[in-house]
């Protein structure tokens, strides 16, 4: 049997109910002049109900990002035969125009010639998410760009699954988990961590008590770096430069800028604070049993590039306080991964490796009435089934954004330069209206959360 | 901020201007870090800032700013600064530093030079980057006021930095805007309106909703929700419960709809409740998702029964959401409809069914689950297993071991395996006997459980089950089980007393198997125990030995395995031994008292085969020794080897790098020399260029 059409997926499992005053069609969206300045979430195409759906119906999904770590998830979920992919969107046409080809031959192999699968493809992510037959949207832009298209998404009545860290702000990530509750939708965040074994059965082991009373958690990152000073240049042919911009302030293009070095610029990211702390600090809230909540107090030193382009932190150490008297050190000079020490023993965690002190630790078994975390074996396929059943994921928007927050509280400390205390309740600092001016950044128009 | 000028400070007499404008600027300031321009210096050159020109004003600026935290005086001083150098003939770039810095710093006092450049098509944005945080009613109204006089991107943000602040004296501006022309800027004021909330918001959205045209009132209907949840929050709920009602009755999608119905039994509670329930049934499946989702968020008391009441009058899609929902929602209320519809006809029902038994179960769903588990097809059948293996409750495993009288063989393997997967020692007894009663299939399991759940106590009767079974994969299981619990007793030297004390008594394949069993357990009687069996008259017993000791679980068995490498009969034993001499040298590794490299010394000499002399190198590789540089380096010379040698002599000099730098280095640059292959060389050049400096790498995510 050869690859169904889009059109064929849609009338098998789709129906749309959406009213009139919450729907805008594509050729709506396009029309006119104030299309440049469209509000991003007037847009409502409703991916209306996988529920119900039976399992051989397809999810159709559309992709928004696609470099390196955006074609590794298009890949992912491309060959699951669940999922029919209908567009892919990049503001670089040369690595939209390669996702397209990718999807293209894999459908026209999967039909074995009968007949070839379209792919459309955008440089507006805007138009993909405006298509009322995309159930779900996957996010692996730059980090400035994922909030907003996610709650365009999520405002459009589509599932989620988008890459970590979840926000650029702690303002971001409030919106967006508020948006995710109030509409209902699924959404994954892309610390994969959490689907994995070795990393579940740490937290699971902690909260368990197998190394007696948590006392501190040290999590080792990656270093940033430095570079020097760039001159503009000419933006590259094909390359929608300004729409990369997007929300940050405005800034001549040079190479060094973009794609895979924009995690080195604050104005686009938080450095490898928010690259590889949205990992390992996730996996410490998970074990601390936080995270659905935060630190209470943030203290950081962070070395910075003493010039150039970019001026996220090269290495740091932050020390964070919970609470429950728990504290966790954030720094580049820790052992990579995630340690977590407590009154009777030590577990350290990384992905290549679990190892605990004393070694008997690992053999000991969670049994049916302790406590058991959520358990996801395979990041990708537990964002589908969720799509399907309407369950929550294992990394769901509110705790994406807990650890991203996490994160940029650290930063928040190194660039302020003195310990301050945090409400997790009311996502505010104490007695700090300084700190709390960082929680937000203003966005270029047309864009806003 | 549009492109900066591409001109730089054309003329003297701009220049001249630009030093008068800012002169006063630059007085009274702290002392700079070591390394920055002085504070003067730094605001001097910040004005003439330019993309892609060295940082050091701007850090020094930003220093000084936050520095200046604490102390009021030194803080306005600075604001007045770079409100000046907004003012000021300083470049595009200059100003829009100094917008950032005001966004953390500036108060009142920077709010009139801000707003002047609102209208700024280069600056605008950046303005707002500041006007947006200022706190106080003097950069509401700046913005609020500047609405009338601004178009196009720079009013669209003036408007979306209204929302952000979410004053209500900004909301009539706001609601005015809600019939603009221009539809973007309506349907921002409507977001805005979302953001702000309170009562004249919602009027003026509750205005756009009935008269707008579509994508304004789309927009109305999301702010609204944004509206009435915040009357909730604030513990206003008949307001937000008015709000959701005319979105719910509203001619609304199912996305707006749902969010409505659910904000609805938030706000009404139980009142509520039969909406949901007959959302359920719904035809338009966002509002039966809707439905299912708020049935899992209520914490309406009661509410589980009312929700659960309604399973059998649903359809079977809907059936399946609810279950989901009321498996996530954990109340055991919901027990016996979920129990019920394990026999439902439709397989998404009775799939969802059964994996929800798994929070909402009891001992009452233990013998319906292993019934499925033993006959049911694969997708269910692997559901009810990991429902019973996750059945929560005191009494569970007592309803297990109970069951397994009546139960038939494939029901009693299933709650067997079950035992053992839920780490159940108070089983030992029943499964003991179950491994040894009249099915094959049950046997076989309970062993497999025994190696799971067993304490150490069950050792001594599993060594008997060893030694008295027939069946070749019965023994082999036993033997695991017997492993796995002899590891499980506390003291190191009495782990391996049963499988000891049963080796009298074993014979042929038996014996063979307690010695494989009592080189996994360990311990230094058992290593006696095995090299007893080195002079036995079985090969096949004598082979088993050689390879316990091979893969004895710590480098106690050094001696004996370089004894056996050196002088065992066979040829294959030998390598054998050597082999796991090897490995001791791996497991050796940084304990006290040994020595890794005298190991892999003796390897090297004894190895008459390259295959081992390859390994040996592949250890030395590991360890940062000066030894281990000289064993790799005398490796070279054997062309066979070379490639191994090399790698060796790289990966330890990286390792040297901290401690023996020179050494690390002066055998790279010989492995430049002397090498023949030119990837070998280049891979020394390489390991040569990072010594000192880490590369740097792209990492994966």
């Amino acid at each position: 049997m050869g690859t169904p059409t889009p059109t064929r997926v849609l009338s098998g499992c789709l129906q749309r109910h959406s009213g009139p005053a919450d729907r805008m069609t594509r050729r709506e969206f396009l029309r006119g002049a104030s299309a440049a300045f469209a509000a991003p979430w007037v847009v409502a195409s409703s991916a209306l109900g996988l529920a119900g759906r039976s399992p051989s119906e397809r999810i159709a999904m559309g992709f928004i990002g696609t470099g390196a770590q955006g074609m590794g998830n298009l890949k992912t979920f491309l060959y699951r035969d669940d999922v029919q992919v209908l567009a892919v969107c990049d503001v670089d046409s040369s690595r939209r125009e390669e996702a397209r080809k990718v999807v293209e031959e894999h459908y026209a192999r999967k039909s074995q010639g009968t007949g070839r699968q379209q792919c459309a493809s955008y440089s507006d992510f805007r138009e993909l998410v405006a298509r009322d037959d995309i159930d779900a949207v996957v996010i692996s832009t730059p980090d400035h760009w994922h909030t907003i298209p996610a709650l365009e998404a999520v405002r459009s009545g589509k599932d989620v699954y988008c890459e970590k860290p979840l926000t650029l702000t702690i303002a971001e990530g409030r919106v967006l988990a508020d948006a995710v509750r109030r509409y209902g939708r699924v959404f994954q965040t892309g610390s994969q961590q959490r689907s994995s074994d070795k990393f579940r059965l740490a937290c699971e082991l902690v909260r368990n008590g197998r190394i007696g009373a948590l006392r501190l958690i040290k999590t080792g990152l990656v270093r940033g770096r430095a570079t020097g000073l760039h001159a503009a240049e000419p933006v590259p042919k094909g390359f929608d430069y300004e729409m990369w911009l997007g929300q940050a302030p405005w800034a001549p293009y040079c190479k060094e800028r973009c794609h895979y070095n924009f995690r080195f610029i604050l104005d686009y990211s938080g450095g490898q604070m928010t690259n590889w702390g949205a990992h390992h600090n996730d996996i410490a809230q998970w074990g601390n049993g936080t995270d659905l909540s935060g630190p209470v107090e943030v203290e950081g030193r962070g070395e910075f590039p003493a010039d150039g382009l970019y001026d996220a932190p090269i290495d740091f150490e932050v020390e964070y306080t919970y609470a429950n008297g728990v504290r966790l050190l954030c720094s580049t000079k820790n052992r990579s991964g995630v340690t977590f020490e407590g009154s009777e023993g030590w577990i350290y965690v990384d992905r290549g490796q679990l190892a605990a002190n004393p070694p008997s630790v690992l053999g000991s078994v969670i049994k049916p009435n302790e406590i058991r975390l959520y358990e996801s074996r395979d990041h990708h396929r537990n964002f589908l089934d969720c799509v399907r059943s309407r369950s929550e994921t294992v990394a769901p928007a509110e705790i994406g954004h807990r650890s991203a927050t996490v994160c940029h509280l650290g930063n928040i400390a190194m660039l302020l330069r003195r310990r301050l205390r945090w409400d997790p309740g009311r996502e505010r600092f104490v007695n700090d209206p300084e700190a709390d001016r960082m929680i937000a950044r203003a966005m270029r128009a047309p864009w806003r959360l | 901020m549009r492109r900066p000028r591409s001109g730089r400070c054309r003329a003297s007499a701009f220049c001249a201007r630009l030093a008068a404008a800012l002169a006063w600027l630059f007085a009274m300031a702290p002392a700079a870090a070591p390394g920055e321009p002085a504070a003067d210096d730094a605001f001097r050159q910040l004005a003439s800032y330019r993309f892609g020109q060295s940082r050091a004003a701007l850090d020094a600026v930003a220093r000084l700013v936050r520095e200046s935290h604490a102390d009021p005086a030194e803080r306005r001083r600075l604001e007045d600064r770079l409100v000046a150098l907004l003012g000021s003939e300083a470049t595009q770039e200059a100003k829009a530093f100094a917008c950032r810095q005001l966004a953390v710093a500036g108060s009142s006092r920077s709010v009139g030079a801000l707003a002047g450049l609102l209208g700024d098509e280069g600056l605008s944005s950046m303005a707002r980057y500041a006007l947006e945080r200022i706190p106080g009613p003097e950069a509401t109204a700046a913005l609020r006021d500047a609405l009338g006089r601004l178009s196009g991107p720079a009013r669209l943000g003036a408007v979306n930095s209204l929302g952000e602040r979410k004053d209500p004296s900004a909301a009539a501006a706001l609601a005015r805007l809600l019939s603009d022309p221009d539809k973007a800027v309506a349907c921002a004021a409507a977001a805005a309106l979302g953001r702000i909330g309170g009562s004249e918001a919602v009027h003026a959205l509750a205005r756009a909703l009935k008269g707008a045209e579509p994508a304004v009132r789309a927009a109305a209907a999301h702010a609204s929700l944004e509206c009435a949840e915040a009357f909730l929050a604030r513990s206003r709920p008949s307001e937000a419960a008015g709000l959701y009602q005319g979105l719910w009755a509203g001619n609304f999608g199912g996305l707006v709809r749902g969010s409505a119905l659910r904000g609805l039994l938030a706000a009404k509670g139980r009142e509520a409740l039969p909406l949901v329930t007959e959302a359920l049934g719904s035809d338009d499946p966002e509002l039966r998702a809707a439905a299912a989702l708020a049935a899992r968020e209520t914490q309406i008391p009661g509410a589980t029964e009312v929700l659960a009441s309604r399973l059998p009058s649903l359809k079977p899609p809907a059936q399946a959401l609810l279950v989901a929902a009321l498996a996530e929602r954990g109340d055991p209320g919901a027990r016996g409809q979920v129990l019920a519809l394990v026999k439902s006809p439709a397989p998404e029902v009775r799939l969802e069914a059964i994996r929800a038994l798994a929070t909402l179960g009891d001992a009452s769903a233990v013998a319906p689950l292993a019934e499925l588990a033993a006959s049911a097809p694969p997708a269910e059948r692997d559901a009810a297993r990991a429902s019973l293996d996750r059945l929560r409750g005191q009494d569970v495993d007592r309803a297990m071991l109970e069951r397994l009288a009546a139960a038939t063989a494939p029901v009693k393997a299933e709650l067997a395996r079950s035992l053992g997967e839920r780490r159940c020692a108070a089983a030992t007894d029943a499964l003991l006997e179950l491994a040894t009663g009249a099915e094959p299939a049950v046997r076989l399991q309970a062993l497999k459980a025994l190696a799971l759940a067993a304490d150490g106590a069950a050792a001594p009767r599993l060594a008997e089950l060893l030694v008295r079974t027939t069946v070749d994969a019965e023994r082999a299981e036993a033997e695991k089980a017997l492993v796995a619990a002899s590891r499980r007793i506390a003291d190191p030297e009495s782990r391996a007393s049963a499988a000891l004390a049963a080796l009298p008594r074993a014979t042929g394949s038996a014996r063979e198997s307690l010695v494989r069993a009592l080189g996994a357990i360990g311990g230094s009687k058992a290593l006696q125990a095995v090299r007893g069996e080195l002079a036995g008259s079985d090969a096949r017993v004598q082979d088993a030995a050689v390879r316990a000791i091979a893969e004895w679980p710590d480098p106690s068995a050094q001696g004996l395995l370089l004894e056996l490498a050196r002088g065992a009969q066979k040829e294959t034993h030998r390598v054998i031994a050597l082999r796991g001499y090897l490995r001791a040298a791996e497991l050796a590794r940084g304990r006290p008292g040994s020595d890794p490299v005298a190991m892999y010394r003796e390897a090297l000499s004894l190895a008459s085969r390259a295959e081992e002399k390859r390994l040996a190198l592949a250890g030395l590789a590991g360890l940062a020794d000066l030894r281990a540089l000289e064993l790799a380096e005398s490796a070279l010379a054997d062309e066979e080897l070379r490639a191994e040698a090399a790698a060796a002599v790289v990966n330890i000099a990286k390792a040297l790098d901290g401690s023996h730098r020179a050494e690390a280095r002066a055998a790279l640059e010989r492995l430049i020399r002397t090498a023949p292959e030119p990837s070998i060389r280049k891979k020394a050049e390489e390991a040569l260029a990072s010594l000192g400096a880490k590369p740097l790498k792209e990492e994966p995510q």
